[in-house]
């Protein structure tokens, strides 16, 4: 009956409730961010660049599947592999499958990975500070894009890998995980960045900036958004805390970089870190004190793969089942790496070992508590 | 034989003789007065009827923004999705937003959600669960003297599809077959409830006696006290002298089961996960269940109608209802994925069905559904997402009318467990707070709770 | 410093007492048999059984008279209901406290065999447990009672255990035990024929109940046994140990929850809409948030009490950092953090729980948080509402003309059957509107700048932090104090005799300097306290019903936009 009562009372009085409402931060923590030198962030969004208004077409058509791939092998051992899975053995099951790739990419020779060639428009920023073409040749030529809004020279070799994966699609499984904002609501821990004022005032100054892993998750309101304000504490393992790097506000824009971070990732069946390196922050500040923009870097591709194929629910390897769902091979992934990758050439074989990346970003001010003994804990793999 | 102004006998002479199990014949002189005129049947407002619990399982779950109603109340606005189970709306409540709240706990796709629902935590790994599920708690409660402690069924003919466990490594296996299910509880071995000896409960005669120790101190405390207390402690006295009555009753031989009737063998009907083949097998099922609680075989169920992750297909199709959450585009036009969405409102109408088949055995002043509390969930909300926020619950039954029916409670921002607490205090349970870290409640849905 | 505040704690009361200056003499009222409250039931168990037992169950829902739930545990008796809840609650725990893992823990024997039945033993364990439980030694007869039926089921169950839980599951529901019963005896005066005194045991409960909120202790039991308190140096010594315990937490915590009408959290739903930040882990930590300050103030650093409403101390954990916009560096736990000074936050007053609590759903209320101040903290009366209000007229044109709380309130100075209540609540309640519904700070509400500012029987203020000072400042506050802590302590109103007792105690918490366990010393040591006025032996004459409580509850809409406005709990006019 009060809800009932409580829902009547909006309705017909919505503009008497505050419009001060909690999702925006107090107006007390502005004031004293405005006079604070240092001030915290936690990630409210992050996402893969799904470019919506203009994805650009794949003339060969989208990438193939294990499943499509194998689907004459799959189809002589279907009834056999579900009478053993329905009677438990999930290993003899699995055991009757085409070698999984996903564990050991070498399993199988290059099947062919479709990439994007054409016009999108991504986000992104020019890392490199060139307009490359891959005409031009050399092992990590690679076609820039043109943006959205007239900007040239983009750098993002990640939708060149994906642009033609199904799951990367407008309306794909990314699209609609990004959507419901999973990669912030239901991760294990939170991406933080501090900005320290060094010189000039808080709308116009050089900062000096770090990216943090959290310790923990987020904290969410009823509506499943970020509480701001929030006091968050770091990881203690100093591996995920980045170097300073210098930035700059200017006309309401936060620029800076490059710097490279190491940021954990725990969502569903994934529980790993992203290596970014020389990443640029570009976003925009707004009014409410909460910002929005990119991360735009190089990710390390060997932790790409990494990241794509080493996913479990406890002791089982979802690799190969989550590379179906999303529309790939990772044979194919695992060969098209290479080929796509722009940046970090390794100095003996010229062979580039990262590829220009984009994540779309926002955050809200919190408070960012270093722990009291950080550690440095031997390098996971 | 004191004859104390409770009208209590003398506990001492109570006892003596019928404690160790021996049983109690019908005829004790001083219990006539809870006979009727005729000293055979019990008089009408006696033993209460035994109330039953069940859980009815979904997989896939639906999609929120077609299936929560809008409005909330006793006047909710029936959704595309729920559009089913208009003919039952009022003796169902639908509970929506609720939520398992993960708390850094990794969300393992198709188990946190149904398993942070049944025990009240998410799961910390993927072979653990934070305690035993809902109805296993229940059953300890109310099960323990009925022939089954509980009845597991699953319409896709799979013994491995059940929620039901006291810790991973002992899940209570379901029954595949419809024949099997009533050969198990109709064939050899069925007693007649109707003609069984009857042994009262022996805790029931030591709680009893506690009681009657308390009374003997009353004169030495109305001594002590003013006009306005004595009444007040009048008032302790009067409630404990109708607990001590429940107790009374609950020595006697309960009433016949009226509603108890051996039903005829079904037919065996092929059992997988073809969609018709669940239906019907879920229906037979579903009538031998029935007629199992009339019968007092068992006081908890839990049916599956389809598994986590569900495996049901459309005749002549090998896609799954999962695989189409997940890779079945959304229409534009229509805005959801219309293959997968038709297995939903299957699963609405199955649920309807379930219900209106207890609803039709008559059972003491109404029907047996009055006398039960089914739950019906599924373990994610968007299956395409793997989402456990604002997960479909839905009750029907009153539980011999301890639940308000009828109405659509929001609960956006809420861990489910507020729903197991609510459940197991309807079922009498004498808990508290139930759950883990985030997920620990003491608040039950005062919305239904009468 | 907690070693430092109790010698001075102690020392002030020798002091008192030493001077010979006593109260003026007075005798208490009438007796009063008081129920249990949960958290009352819980340290019984704990006292009794240790701290590992569980107890799962739901209590019966206190009364609030006055304003205090302790006057209403005079009144209230047992329902069914609750007696079954009672009942099953105590099976769980005895069968815990019998079980194998506990047994050898808590019973102070064991039995020769397990599966016989062993007098002595049963007896011993139904004297010494018996005799925490129900406050007093048991009869010869009692134990006998108990250990004849225990012992009787153990031989034909070949269970001892199974005796034993019967006889302490029958002690759990006792009347005795679930109640606290005075019992008295004569001790007439030539002027005041039907004066009582309380016996020993009966004052060992009143004092642990005051100051502990929990039975009394083996020393404090023995000592009544032995007659002791019958002796005014050893009735005081007995409360200056009691004072100087870090029981008095408990005591002084169950005594503001009380006051502050904290059990109200349990209901407490926002609008999800309007605060997504709240949820009931952070409506329990603000409650929990303003109990901690007391305690540590009043107990730990033994302050004036009047400084409740200045200071800006607060103990602080994570879930509550965004509410007042500062960090918070613990994890989970409390630490102590101090406000901001830019939100002109400070003491008791800008707590989020008390904006919390005495808020609507999806907005704040001056006028709630005008009546809980005046009636709580300054024990005024507030008349309920008229029944025939017409609300239409401020609801309406919220965007444009009526922006703020101040504005909307305003209507009310313009009639006269409203200004004279509102002129008492809304000035006061309109300092709290920096705060919103959920205790938030704010500048602002639809776009319109707040003003904070008013006037407090004669003192001006500007904002939340100044109403604190002239709070701190106000004669009333005190005074009130006094009354309600002396009303809890006894359990019922205070007579017409005991008004000069109250006068007395009001000057001598002013002179001492506020502190207030040195005025629970005084109260519990007063003769008032532990004498009593015979009961009338016919039934009273019939008296009006007063309303449980004045307050003004939470208003609800019907359909047609008119305001019902609802009185006490949940009856509407």
């Amino acid at each position: 009956m009060k809800i009932l009562i409580t829902t009547v009372l909006l309705i017909l009085l919505g503009a008497c409730g505050d419009k001060s409402a909690s999702v925006a931060p107090t107006d007390a923590v502005m004031a004293a961010a405005a006079e604070d030198q240092v001030r915290g962030f936690v990630f409210t969004e992050w996402s893969y660049d799904i470019a919506k208004e203009n994805p650009g077409e794949c003339p060969e058509g989208m990438n193939i599947t294990d499943e499509d791939f194998f689907s004459e092998e799959y189809a002589e051992v279907r009834d056999e592999v579900k009478r053993r899975f329905d009677a438990g053995d999930r290993e003899g099951a699995l055991g009757l499958l085409p070698a999984d790739a996903c564990k050991d990419p070498l399993a199988w020779p290059d099947p062919g990975h479709i990439l994007f060639e054409g016009d999108a428009s991504v986000a992104g920023l020019d890392l490199d500070g060139e307009n490359t073409l891959a005409s031009a040749g050399g092992q990590c030529a690679h076609n820039d894009f043109n943006g959205a809004n007239g900007k040239t020279g983009i750098d993002n070799q990640h939708y060149r890998l994906m642009g033609c994966v199904k799951g990367y699609r407008p309306d794909g499984l990314f699209d609609r995980l990004f959507d419901s904002n999973n990669s912030i609501l239901e991760n294990g821990y939170a991406t933080l960045l501090e900005i320290k004022l060094v010189e000039g005032t808080r709308d116009k100054g050089i900062v000096e900036a770090q990216l943090f892993t959290s310790a923990g998750p987020i904290t969410k309101d009823a509506n499943g958004q970020v509480v701001p304000d929030m006091s968050q504490l770091v990881h203690a393992d100093t591996m995920f805390h980045s170097a300073a790097f210098r930035g700059e506000i200017k006309d309401g824009i936060f620029t800076a970089g490059p710097v490279d971070a190491k940021l954990k990732f725990k969502v569903q069946a994934i529980d790993n870190y992203y290596w970014f390196r020389d990443l640029q922050i570009r976003a925009e500040m707004l009014a409410d004190g909460s910002m929005k923009g990119v991360l735009a870097g190089y990710w390390d591709i060997k932790n790409t793969f990494n990241f794509l194929t080493e996913v479990y629910i406890g002791p089982v390897h979802l690799g190969r089942a989550a590379a179906n769902n999303i529309g790939y091979q990772c044979a194919g992934i695992y060969h098209a790496l290479p080929r796509v990758a722009d940046g970090h050439p390794d100095p003996e074989t010229g062979q580039c070992t990262s590829m220009s990346t984009v994540i779309r970003f926002a955050a809200v001010p919190a408070f960012i508590i270093m722990p009291e003994t950080s550690m440095q804990v031997a390098q996971k793999k | 034989m004191k004859n104390s102004k409770s009208g209590g006998i003398n506990r001492r002479g109570f006892l003596r003789g019928t404690l160790g199990g021996a049983a109690v014949s019908v005829g004790l002189p001083f219990l006539d007065i809870f006979l009727n005129t005729n000293g055979n049947a019990m008089a009408a407002t006696g033993a209460p009827l035994p109330q039953r619990f069940g859980t009815w399982f979904f997989g896939c779950g639906m999609n929120p923004a077609r299936w929560n109603p809008s409005t909330e109340g006793i006047d909710w606005e029936l959704s595309p999705e729920l559009l089913p189970i208009a003919p039952m709306r009022h003796r169902m409540n639908i509970l929506s937003g609720y939520s398992v709240l993960l708390d850094g706990e990794a969300n393992q796709v198709h188990r946190t959600g149904v398993f942070g629902a049944l025990c009240g935590g998410a799961p910390k790994t993927a072979d653990t669960v934070t305690g035993p599920t809902l109805d296993v708690l229940i059953s300890d409660a109310i099960g323990t003297r009925t022939r089954f402690r509980s009845l597991e069924m699953a319409a896709t003919g799979n013994p491995r599809h059940s929620n039901s466990l006291r810790d991973v490594s002992s899940v209570n296996p379901a029954e595949p077959s419809a024949l099997g299910f009533y050969t198990r509880i109709f064939g050899p071995g069925f007693s007649d409830p109707n003609a069984k000896d009857f042994s009262p409960d022996p805790s029931v005669l030591l709680r009893k006696s506690a009681l009657s120790i308390v009374t003997e101190d009353r004169k030495r405390l109305e001594r002590q006290l003013g006009y306005s207390d004595r009444a007040r402690l009048d008032q302790y006295f009067t409630a404990l002298r109708q607990l001590e009555q429940q107790l009374e009753l609950q020595l006697l031989q309960p009433p016949p089961l009226q509603a108890c009737s051996t039903p005829q063998a079904p037919v065996d009907l092929p059992h997988d996960t073809e969609i018709d083949n669940v239906m019907a097998n879920h229906g037979l099922m579903a009538q031998t269940l029935a007629l199992a609680l009339a019968c007092d075989q068992t006081r908890v169920f839990n049916m599956q109608f389809s598994d986590r992750a569900s495996s049901l297909r459309m005749p002549g199709s090998t896609d799954t209802h999962h695989t189409l959450t997940h890779e079945e585009p959304r229409d534009t036009v229509l805005g959801y994925q219309p293959n997968a969405t038709a297995f939903v409102l299957k699963s609405m109408e199955a649920w309807t069905q379930f219900c209106q088949t207890l609803d039709a055995v008559p059972e003491g002043e109404g029907t047996l559904l009055d006398n039960c509390l089914v739950m019906a969930h599924s373990e994610t909300s968007e299956a395409n997402t793997h989402s456990i926020v604002g997960m479909p619950f839905m009750t029907a039954g009153t539980a011999g009318g301890r639940l308000r029916t009828g109405l659509h409670v929001s609960g956006v921002g809420e861990s489910a467990s507020r729903v197991g607490l609510t459940m197991q205090q309807a079922m009498g349970l004498n808990v508290g707070q139930w759950g883990a870290d985030q997920n620990q409640t003491d608040r039950p849905i005062s919305d239904i709770l009468v | 410093m907690r070693y430092m505040s109790r010698i001075l704690i102690g020392g002030s009361i020798l002091l008192l007492v030493g001077c010979g200056s006593a109260d003026p003499s007075a005798t208490g009222g009438p007796l009063a048999m008081r129920r249990l409250t949960g958290e009352q039931y819980r340290n019984a168990i704990e006292d009794a059984f240790g701290s590992q037992i569980e107890v799962a169950g739901r209590f019966e829902p206190d009364n609030r008279q006055e304003g205090l739930n302790a006057l209403g545990a005079s009144r209230v008796a047992v329902t069914r209901s609750g007696f079954e809840q009672y009942e099953a609650m105590a099976r769980s725990i005895a069968a815990q406290v019998t079980s194998v893992e506990l047994r050898a823990d808590i019973l102070p024997c064991q039995p020769r065999s397990a599966t016989a039945p062993d007098d002595a033993c049963m007896t011993q364990t139904i004297k010494e447990l018996g005799r925490t439980l129900l406050r007093r030694p048991l009869s010869q007869e009692d134990i006998q009672l108990r250990a004849e039926v225990a012992s009787r089921v153990a031989e034909e169950q070949q269970d001892y255990y199974a005796g034993l839980q019967l006889a302490l599951a029958s002690l759990m529901v006792a009347p005795d035990f679930l109640f606290r019963v005075e019992v008295a005896e004569p001790a007439p005066l030539p002027d005041e024929p039907s004066r009582l005194q309380l016996t020993n045991l009966s004052l060992a409960s009143k004092l642990s109940y005051f100051l502990w909120n929990r039975g009394p202790d083996e020393i404090l039991l023995a000592a009544a046994e032995r007659g002791e308190l019958a002796q005014p140096e050893a009735l005081a010594r007995q409360v200056q140990r009691m004072v100087s315990s870090e029981h008095l937490a408990s005591g002084i915590r169950a005594f503001f929850e009380d006051v502050f009408v904290f059990d109200q959290f349990e209901e407490l739903s926002k609008d999800v809409t309007q605060y997504p930040l709240f949820n009931s882990r952070m409506a329990a930590d603000a409650r929990e948030q303003t109990l901690r300050f007391v305690v540590d103030q009043l107990v730990t650093q033994n302050a004036d009490y009047r400084s409740l409403f200045t200071s800006n101390e607060l103990p602080m954990t994570r879930s509550l950092g965004p509410i007042y916009g500062i960090p918070v560096r613990a994890v989970d736990g409390w630490e102590n953090a101090t406000l901001p000074a830019n939100q002109s936050r400070s003491g008791l007053l800008s707590h989020a729980s008390f904006s919390m609590l005495h808020s609507h759903p999806g907005r704040s209320s001056p006028t709630l948080r005008g009546v809980f101040m005046r009636e709580a903290l300054l024990c005024q009366t507030v008349p309920e509402a008229p029944a025939d209000i017409d609300f239409t007229q401020f609801t309406q044109d919220v965007a444009t003309v009526h922006k703020t709380a101040r504005d909307r309130l305003a209507v009310h100075a313009t009639q006269a059957s409203c200004r004279k209540c509102h002129a008492l609540t809304d000035p006061i309640g309109l300092a709290l509107e920096s705060f919103d519904g959920i205790g938030k700070f704010r500048l602002s509400e639809n776009e319109s700048t707040i003003d904070t500012s008013g006037n407090f029987d004669g003192a001006t203020f500007s904002n939340a932090a100044e109403l604190g000072q002239a709070f701190s400042e106000s004669p009333l506050v005190s005074a009130c104090l006094v009354e309600n802590l002396y009303r809890y302590a006894v359990g019922r109103k205070q007579t017409n005799g005991e008004r000069r007792l109250l006068r007395y105690l009001e000057d001598t918490f002013a002179q001492q300097g506020y502190h207030v366990p040195a005025l629970m010393s005084d109260i519990a040591t007063s003769e008032a306290f532990r004498t009593a006025t015979a009961p009338s032996p016919q039934a009273p004459k019939a008296q009006t019903v007063k309303p449980q409580t004045t307050y003004i509850d939470r208003t609800e809409f019907d359909d047609k936009t008119q305001l019902t406005l609802i009185v006490g709990k949940g009856q509407s006019i």
